[in-house]
């Protein structure tokens, strides 16, 4: 579904990414790890085409999308949920997603339009259905709780319909309940809606459970890529990235 | 049909509004209510479509009064020429009209262009310069603007359609229905998925970005249509004054109108019409009390901005609330 | 809309094109003055000083009133850099400060009855007349002859002392401790204030330096200027453009940039007399549209 093809970054003599190749399957679930600064959000950045790669390729179910706008790249089919949730504060859960909808429609430019059209509303509450936030659906973006403000952030990116789904960091800033709730969603969305997810997560218990396929970055390489037992096997990355402490998880 | 059962509480509104404001003229002979009307219809249309720029979209333009003193000057000057009034005869006045408006869209659509790529300062200040170029144009082309002295002579206003503009009550019924469909058209403005796209790139344009949202675009198409608007706030003056003048294009005209929309408060649609009322008001009576207005209103912008912190109007309504409560 | 002939007279003459370049220099000069105190403010507290202008009139009007009890002009230039400095950190502490971090909304709002309050103030104090200090007694001297022109001392004064001036500045923000307390802050206020540094008073000494700035701007023009109130709104604007120029933050550029407006305008009054403001208009739409970091900075303003 998602190729990338020796991509190369730096940032002022800085490499940032190097010479990565990493291919995504239709409808796999992987994630990337590495230490901080391993260049996990850059890569991140690269696909979504907030920065662009010095020089390599990003396919999309074979066309190359490397040098579209971020926006572009959005109504390709690439949707990307942020470290920080990213959400609007003071529209409502469902305004948010209805005009998410919008965009998604193409009908977000129509000056005289109604928002609060049929159409947009059942839309939107299909997807409040499925994200399971009916409950708090007309509570603003700002009021609502940080866990719930990241499932929004990943339910705004769903709303585009995307072919793969990009999570960066999903379970950052919460607790361990929290947390394993979240991961449960993040099973469920991916199994619902059948998107080809990728996400970028520093909780190896995490990353081992629910991973078909996990990527290691360090420095900015790709240092192994393979199956839960194969990177937990490879002495680059035990190494590099995992420690002494490997052994006990 | 469905837009009209959608926006059948606005357009009673509107209709009410309008019969109100028309009856006004019917059974009160003195012109003072009058023409304090008018200059609320002028300068409202400037501080609620400076609203949608600031509130809506969040882009807060220091130069909005540009736009006002462009509709008031191309219409003037449309209507002083003569071989216009004769070509165009008895449709001289609607016709200046929409031209005058999309003369204003046009420019405003060049100084968009530059200035909606740039972050929320420089935005600003942009607009401000680009008013003053104008406001300096105004002032030193003499033979077409009359400079200083602004444009004189009068504006003729051949009468059309039965409606005969150069008599006192035809012209503020005339401006009084002009007046409530642009209030009106904002609101459908502010109701529509434009409106909540805008709201979307105030709150966090990037991200809007990445759900699709074409920013630059929409930021430009809502600057456009908020200077047309000014404009026909500019329009109702040049009308109402049967002239027009540079103080229009200077920049406290802005700053007033910023402050307009504060003591409304950004947050209520009808909110800056409020705050039109009431500086139009203050600085009414200021001016019967002193000759230095401009001290006596700044220490009241200088109280309310670091003392409330908010609006007057969103002040009592919290105050309200919180008895309530 | 050009006048090539009159363009072509005075710069076939080296006296004509040695009176409008020293006339230009001295408008730049005065200029990046301003706009060096304005892009200063920025380029440390992050905030526009949309009532810059206001202390180049206060500069102007303290040293009128100097020079009219003291009689020394250079005294009359240092008492209005002062004033203006003073009132300058008055500004800050009290008013501007208190609308740090919130909408620019405010502090547009507080700027612009700031100004409201003091044009006001200094028509009450000095009258709405135009008033004229003159040249100075210290600078009625014989002009320079270069190139045939003439240069009045007080023009060849004005012009190096500005650039010391900007100089200095230059140097206590990059070389001297307070500069670097400064800049410091700027990057992480809590940082530095945790080392036990009072930085809500740097900040404030800071604008009122960039205050100050305005203000000799203002002294020093004073006898090539006419004073009135409202006098510091045209130049607010102008030093805007230069700071768009020059690129925001930045000193030298300013400097450039100021000297190309100064050049053009005196150019222009020849030239293109109804067009001059026009064309800085133009030239900074165009920095805008194709370097709208401005010329001497790298970094984004988007």
């Amino acid at each position: 579904m998602l190729n990338i093809k020796n991509i190369n970054k730096s940032f002022g003599g800085v490499v940032a990414t190097n010479n990565v190749s990493l291919s995504f399957e239709e409808g796999s679930l992987s994630s990337i790890i590495g230490p901080n600064g391993a260049g996990k959000t850059t890569l991140f950045n690269l696909i979504t085409g907030k920065i662009k790669p010095d020089s390599g390729e990003i396919l999309l179910a074979g066309e190359n999308i490397t040098n579209l706008s971020p926006r572009e790249i959005v109504l390709k089919g690439i949707g990307r949920a942020f470290q920080i949730a990213n959400i609007f504060p003071t529209l409502t859960v469902k305004e948010a997603l209805m005009a998410s909808l919008a965009s998604r429609l193409g009908i977000s430019e129509k000056l005289f339009k109604p928002f609060y059209s049929k159409d947009l509303q059942n839309k939107s509450e299909e997807l409040l259905d499925t994200l399971e936030m009916n409950d708090i659906s007309d509570d603003l973006c700002s009021n609502i709780s940080h866990g719930d403000q990241k499932v929004l952030d990943i339910g705004l990116a769903l709303s585009l319909e995307p072919k793969v789904l990009m999570l960066d960091e999903p379970t950052a800033g919460m607790g361990p309940e929290e947390r394993w709730q979240m991961v449960s969603t993040i099973e469920r969305l991916w199994k619902l809606k059948n998107v080809t997810l990728i996400f970028i997560e520093h909780d190896m218990d995490i990353v081992f459970k629910i991973s078909q396929k996990i990527n290691v970055l360090r420095y900015g390489s790709l240092i192994a890529s393979g199956n839960s037992s194969e990177i937990k096997k490879n002495k680059e990355v035990i190494d590099a990235y995992l420690g002494e402490d490997f052994e006990s998880i | 049909m469905n837009f009209i059962k959608f926006h059948k509480k606005d357009i009673y509104i509107s209709i009410i509004s309008l019969l109100i404001l028309i009856s006004i003229a019917l059974f009160i002979e003195h012109p003072w209510p009058r023409d304090f009307l008018v200059s609320i219809f002028s300068f409202g249309l400037l501080a609620m479509s400076l609203n949608m720029l600031i509130g809506f979209a969040g882009m807060v333009s220091f130069g909005h009064a540009a736009f006002f003193a462009l509709g008031a000057y191309a219409f003037g000057l449309l209507l002083q020429n003569e071989n216009f009034v004769m070509y165009f005869g008895q449709f001289s006045i609607p016709i200046a009209f929409v031209l005058s408006v999309l003369i204003t869209g046009l420019y405003s659509a060049i100084i968009g262009i530059i200035c909606v790529r740039l972050n929320d300062i420089y935005f600003a200040f942009l607009t401000l310069a680009f008013q003053m170029f104008l406001y300096s144009v105004i002032v030193s082309w003499v033979s077409l603007t009359g400079g200083d002295q602004g444009l004189m002579g009068g504006i003729p206003r051949p009468p059309f359609l039965g409606i005969d503009l150069s008599d006192s009550i035809h012209r503020y019924i005339f401006c009084s229905i002009i007046f409530v469909l642009c209030i009106f058209i904002l609101r459908i403005l502010n109701k529509s998925n434009f409106g909540y796209t805008l709201r979307l790139i105030r709150d966090n344009s990037e991200r809007a970005e990445f759900i699709g949202i074409r920013v630059l675009r929409v930021k430009l198409i809502c600057f456009v249509i908020a200077s047309m608007m000014a404009s026909v706030g500019g329009i109702i003056m040049a009308l109402f004054t049967s002239g027009a003048y540079p103080e229009w294009a200077f920049w406290t005209q802005s700053g007033e109108a910023i402050f307009m929309i504060m003591l409304g408060g950004v947050s209520i649609f009808i909110g800056p019409l409020v705050g039109t009322i009431l500086l139009r008001s203050i600085n009414d009576i200021v001016q019967i009390y002193s000759s230095h207005s401009d001290l006596v209103i700044g220490i009241i912008i200088m109280i309310v901005v670091l003392g409330l912190r908010k609006g007057l109007v969103e002040y009592f309504l919290e105050k309200i609330s919180f008895k309530k409560k | 809309m050009i006048d090539v002939d009159a363009l072509l007279n005075c710069f076939g003459v080296a006296s004509c094109a040695v009176n409008q370049l020293t006339s230009g220099l001295i408008i730049g000069m005065l200029l990046f003055l301003v706009a060096s105190g304005l892009t200063l403010i920025f380029g440390v507290l992050n905030v526009i000083n949309f009532a810059h202008g206001t202390f180049y009139m206060l500069g102007a009007y303290f040293a009128f009133s100097t020079y009219l009890l003291t009689e020394s002009y250079l005294l009359s230039a240092l008492i209005g850099a002062l004033g203006a400095g003073f009132f300058g950190i008055l500004f800050e502490r009290f008013l501007i400060s208190k609308v740090y971090g919130q909408d620019i909304l405010m502090q547009l709002l507080v700027c612009y009855a700031f100004i409201l309050i003091t044009d006001d103030l200094v028509k009450i104090i000095w009258g709405s007349e135009y008033l004229s200090m003159g040249v100075p007694d210290e600078f009625r001297l014989p002009p320079f002859r270069v190139f045939g022109g003439f240069v009045p001392p007080l023009y060849a004064f004005l012009i190096i002392l500005s650039l010391v001036i900007g100089v200095i500045t230059i140097f206590l923000i990059s070389k001297t401790r307070f500069g670097s307390i400064v800049r410091a802050a700027a990057e992480n206020a809590k940082m530095v204030s945790a080392l036990g540094i009072r930085v809500p008073l740097y900040f404030a000494l800071l604008f009122g330096l960039g205050c100050a700035l305005a203000g000799i701007a203002g002294a020093l023009g004073a006898p090539v200027r006419s004073l009135t109130p409202g006098m510091g709104f045209g130049i607010l604007i102008e030093s805007f453009i230069v700071t768009v120029i020059g690129g925001m933050g930045s000193i030298p550029g300013a400097l450039i940039a100021a000297l190309i407006l100064g050049i053009t305008r005196s150019i222009g009054s020849v030239g293109f007399p109804l067009f001059v403001d026009g064309m800085m208009f133009v030239i900074m739409a165009l920095v805008l549209i194709f370097k709208p970091t401005g010329l001497f900075v790298k970094g984004s303003s988007k």
